[in-house]
């Protein structure tokens, strides 16, 4: 995930680098200390409770800001924002930037606060690493060889200040599992802390079957824990292929199988590629045969960034050229009792019979819709489009359904 | 009219004499069968109700081509699926609750 | 940023591939292809040539067959070591029955009826006769024995006679197991298998309490029914109707079960017993052929037939309740289901007759009234018939010993599909199962000869006929399959429309 950052003015120095921002709701329903927060001063002249926060965050002068334009003090501001008991005072470009129940980044150096965790939002994800064990052809993430094991710390600390009730969190990379232990240790983190909250980590898996972390993860018994694994064809060479590493299908068939048969829950994940839609049905019959413990297998369209971009001729095709394959593997599945969902594929380029499996799966900071989309009947339903969608990467045949149409979805 | 023996002679280079064991025996059903070796082929004898000795020869060379197949099918992959077997078993010894 | 084409991850063409472990075979009328099937029931189907050239090592790596056939666990290309576990999991998994010890606890608890059914698959006793009923001690002790075997999920059958003959002593049963399992904590099903005469409230009652799955029998309409099912009063057929009325108030309708048995008489009559179901609001048929033992060997004669006679009947029972599933009637056929979810799912089933090893005894263990402990149904009806050789110990033998027992060496022996001549390179194999106590009833050998087996040569006809279904593909036929392996509603399942074989090439 890429974290929204907004520009912010820094009045003292915060001691911690991570803060929760609260109300006197959110405090009073928390469990944290004033120096972990960040007090929410949404109305100008609002009294602020006399208590060791960590900062207080006031809200912009009045008037709107272009996202990049530095914030004003006012004569106004200073009066009531004016520092108490050396309390350091953050003043957003934005009002909406930050709301109580998010978690924040403090980029005092270069007058940035970054948003880790937004209360309310369709999508939430810790970002483990930037590394990766594989290579694959349409990153969106490309890996890069660095030491960032202090993201096991950071992470750590961004969970003790999540809300309780937090609806659902991801853990996504590069690759999560090379964290090894610092993984482990994440995941019983968010076990003890948010128990109820469902926790989708994103990996190839490979390391469950070179390592014992099935065994590590198994032993923490988290109940709401979901593994989501990419795996692209019934056979080695086009999944090797397409992540860019040999010997990579065998490592993640291994590792789907030691977590089934360690009762972990996981979901595999088909990107949607040129080199793999010819096959896509004998890899439905192969994941209904051999990992029938899947709770969900999602097909999901390209995102046209990253490494993608770089292999657009390998891997491009359109919607209308997998319609049969990828409805005979849907079928496949779904009538073998599988959950089955698209992911990324607007609903007007999918044979009717697939709409009904296809879901609103992009996040809201990332999605957008196109001029062809307006008075679309089924647009607010529709996964539309990735925000940074370019040409080469618009489906052929795309237009707005009318009426007629989605009654038959 | 029917006849009642027939014999079929296959000599051992073409087929090993425990091969035309295996394909006589899918016959035993339908006629008594007898099995004779003899030095450097194998002597098949059918008793019973035969219609067209022709077609029954037929019959036999197609099943024992297969059944050579087999043979050879199953010396390449006898031990392969013995490994499967035991490793099969022993994971389902090390996780008792796994294999449902 | 350096990427590789998809050749640099192929192994060159020149080291080849390896064979999986297969068998093959051909369906009679189609003689030019080549059913192939994998250990773990996978299956395709394959032209000749193509055939040859896979098994010759002559197929190319590098093309979609190849490809294809290696997907399917057929083959492994190139010279690497080949992973096992996914082999070695899905053949755990279709014989998962194995770690789990005897689930299916049968207890005879008379043998007394009120039914002299000419093909009674019982010894049975008049309904006044006295010293037919298993006494407390013995059913104590069966329970015994029924605790000790380590299966976690455990069925409970009563069968008779007429068990409901014996209702307290079920209901003291029962009590006794729910008793006990309070910390055993099995999860246990109760089953029985009446004809639901005379059935009374406080009896369904009790069943209801202990969520009793009800077996009855219905033979077809009433002329039918009433012709194999003599009463003196001749009413079987209504009465039973009555109580699967009242079982189905009682404990619901997915609670009450109906088995039909197959005389001569029926044979003629396919669509009329399946239409006699749908409209009797079943939703399940078991089209069983008559069994050899006890009273029906007798008369074989009058009311026997061999398997052809049987496989005309049942390819024409089968066709008319494919059509009347996609008319939306919700019939499904009990043993094609059980066959088709073993060739269509990688999971091991509950049915005893088709396991290997083989489910008498090691699968089931049959309590007699008289505290004998037996393998199977079968074996008890040997042992009416003066041939104990089956009995494995009595109630009061500890499960160690039953299991040890010199019956259980001769079933373990020749309970193998995978070692039995004609068994062991059949194409359908991975599918069928090994019951020595049956081969031995019919053919006095616990090992049996396949090719004059009449149990080979059914399920021998009834593979063909349904791996015919599923090589012609025909999208409707395979929505009903579907929906009968998957127990969903024919109208749930979406069209599959099967990928071209290419039977040409």
């Amino acid at each position: 995930m890429r974290p929204h950052e907004t520009p912010a003015e820094f009045r003292g120095v915060p001691e911690r680098r991570l803060l929760k921002i609260v109300d006197g709701l959110t405090f009073a329903r928390g469990d944290l200390t004033p120096e972990q927060c960040a007090w929410h001063s949404d109305r100008p002249g609002a009294p602020i409770p006399d208590l060791p926060w960590g900062a207080v965050l006031v809200a912009p002068v009045t008037g709107s800001y272009d996202a990049d334009s530095q914030p004003r003090a006012t004569d106004a501001d200073a009066r009531s924002d004016a520092p108490r008991n050396g309390v350091p005072q953050i003043r957003l470009a934005r009002a909406d930037a930050a709301a109580p129940g998010d978690v924040v980044e403090l980029l005092p150096e270069r007058n940035r606060l970054r948003t880790r965790y937004r209360r309310g939002a369709n999508a939430n994800t810790l970002f483990a690493t930037e590394r990766c064990n594989s290579y694959c052809l349409m990153c969106s993430q490309p890996p890069r060889r660095v030491d960032d094991d202090w993201r096991v710390n950071d992470m750590l600390e961004v969970i003790a200040l999540l809300d309780r009730d937090v609806p659902e969190l991801g853990i996504s990379g590069g690759e999560p599992t090379l964290l090894g232990d610092g993984l482990v240790a994440i995941l019983r983190a968010c076990r003890d802390r948010l128990p109820d909250t469902p926790l989708h980590v994103l990996s190839n898996g490979r390391r469950f079957g070179t390592t014992a972390l099935a065994d590590a993860v198994a032993g923490l018994r988290h109940p709401r824990l979901t593994w989501g694994v990419p795996f692209y064809a019934d056979v080695a060479d086009v999944h090797d292929y397409v992540v860019q590493s040999a010997g990579a299908f065998d490592e993640t068939l291994h590792g789907l199988l030691m977590m089934a048969s360690k009762g972990l829950s996981f979901e595999i994940r088909v990107v949607l590629t040129a080199p793999t839609v010819a096959r896509l049905p004998a890899l439905a019959d192969f994941i209904w045969r051999h990992l029938p413990a899947a709770v969900h297998v999602a097909f999901m369209g390209l995102e046209p960034i990253g490494f993608a971009l770089a292999n657009h001729d390998a891997l491009w095709i359109n919607p209308a050229d997998m319609a049969e394959p990828l409805t005979r593997a849907v079928h496949h599945l779904a009538n073998r009792g599988m959950a089955v969902s698209l992911y990324n594929l607007p609903l007007c380029v999918l044979p009717a019979a697939l709409r009904p499996f296809a879901r609103r799966s992009i996040s809201d900071w990332k999605q957008r819709y196109l001029d062809t989309c307006d008075g679309c009947a089924v647009r607010a339903r529709c996964a539309g489009f990735f925000e940074w969608v370019k040409p080469g990467w618009i489906p052929h045949g795309l237009h707005a359904l009318n009426a007629a149409e989605v009654s038959e979805t | 009219m029917s006849i009642h023996e027939v014999h079929i002679t296959i000599p051992h280079r073409e087929a090993a004499h425990a091969i035309v064991q295996r394909t006589a025996h899918r016959f035993s059903g339908r006629y008594t069968v007898a099995v004779a070796d003899e030095g450097d082929r194998s002597c098949v004898r059918f008793d019973g109700s035969v219609e067209t000795p022709e077609q029954l020869e037929r019959e036999f060379r197609a099943l024992l081509l297969d059944d050579m197949l087999r043979a050879r099918i199953e010396t390449e992959t006898a031990s392969l699926r013995q490994l499967i077997v035991e490793a099969a078993l022993r994971s389902a010894l090390r996780e008792p609750e796994a294999g449902a | 940023m350096k990427f590789q084409l998809i050749s640099a991850f192929q192994s060159n063409a020149d080291s080849g591939y390896r064979l999986l472990p297969f068998r093959f075979g051909r369906l009679p009328d189609r003689p030019d292809e080549v059913l192939v099937t994998g250990d773990s029931g996978r299956f395709t189907f394959l032209s000749q040539a193509d055939f040859l050239a896979f098994a010759d090592h002559r197929l190319d790596p590098t093309t979609t067959r190849a490809r294809d056939l290696e997907g399917l666990d057929l083959l492994h290309r190139g010279d690497r070591p080949i992973p096992l576990d996914r082999h070695a999991i899905a053949w755990r998994t279709r014989k998962a029955f194995l770690f789990d010890g005897p689930s299916l606890h049968i207890f005879v608890v008379t043998l007394r009826c009120h039914h002299s059914c000419r093909y009674c698959q019982v010894s049975r006793r008049a309904e006044s006769d006295a010293g037919y009923d298993m006494d407390e001690a013995t059913a104590r002790a069966a329970v015994d024995r029924l605790f000790e075997s380590p299966a976690r999920q455990l069925t409970v059958e009563f069968q008779g006679g007429e068990p409901l003959l014996a209702f307290e002593r079920i209901r003291g049963i029962v009590e006794d197991i729910a008793a006990r399992n309070r910390s055993q904590r099995r999860t246990i099903t109760f089953v029985l298998a009446s004809t639901l005469h005379g059935v009374t409230d406080e009896q369904l009652a009790f069943f209801r309490e202990h969520r009793f799955e009800l077996s009855t029998s219905l033979d077809g309409p009433a002329a039918l029914h009433d012709l194999n099912r003599p009463l003196p009063t001749r009413e079987s057929h209504a009465r039973t109707l009555a109580g699967v009325a009242r079982a189905r108030a009682a404990l619901g309708a997915d609670h009450v079960n109906a088995l039909t048995t197959l005389t001569r008489a029926s044979l003629a009559h396919p669509e009329a017993i399946v239409d006699h179901y749908i409209e009797q609001g079943f939703t399940s048929i078991f089209l069983r052929p008559l069994s050899p033992y006890g009273f029906a060997r007798r008369g074989l004669a009058r009311q026997g037939y061999a398997t052809g006679e049987f496989m005309t009947f049942y390819r024409r029972a089968l066709a008319h309740l494919i059509r009347r599933n996609l008319e939306g009637h919700a019939l499904t056929e009990a043993y094609a289901t059980l066959l088709l979810s073993s060739i269509l799912t990688p999971f091991a089933h509950g049915y005893m007759d088709l396991r290997s090893p083989a489910g008498a005894g090691l699968g089931v263990l049959l309590y007699d009234y008289d505290g004998a402990v037996y393998p199977s149904d079968e074996a008890r009806m040997l042992a009416a018939e003066g041939d104990r050789r089956f009995r494995m110990g009595s109630v009061h033998t500890p499960y160690r010993e039953l299991l040890l027992s010199e019956p259980m060496q001769a079933i373990l022996a020749a309970g193998l599909t995978e070692g039995l001549t004609g068994c062991a390179d059949c194409v359908f194999q991975p599918y069928c199962g090994a019951d020595p106590v049956d081969a031995y009833a019919r053919q006095a050998d616990v090992y049996g000869h396949r090719p004059s087996s009449a149990f080979c040569a059914r399920q021998t006809a009834m593979f063909e006929l349904l791996f015919g279904y599923l090589r012609d593909g025909d999208a409707d036929v395979m929505r009903v399959f579907q929906s009968w392996v998957q127990r969903r509603a024919v109208a749930e399942i979406r069209g599959e429309p099967p990928e071209a074989i290419d039977a040409a090439a």
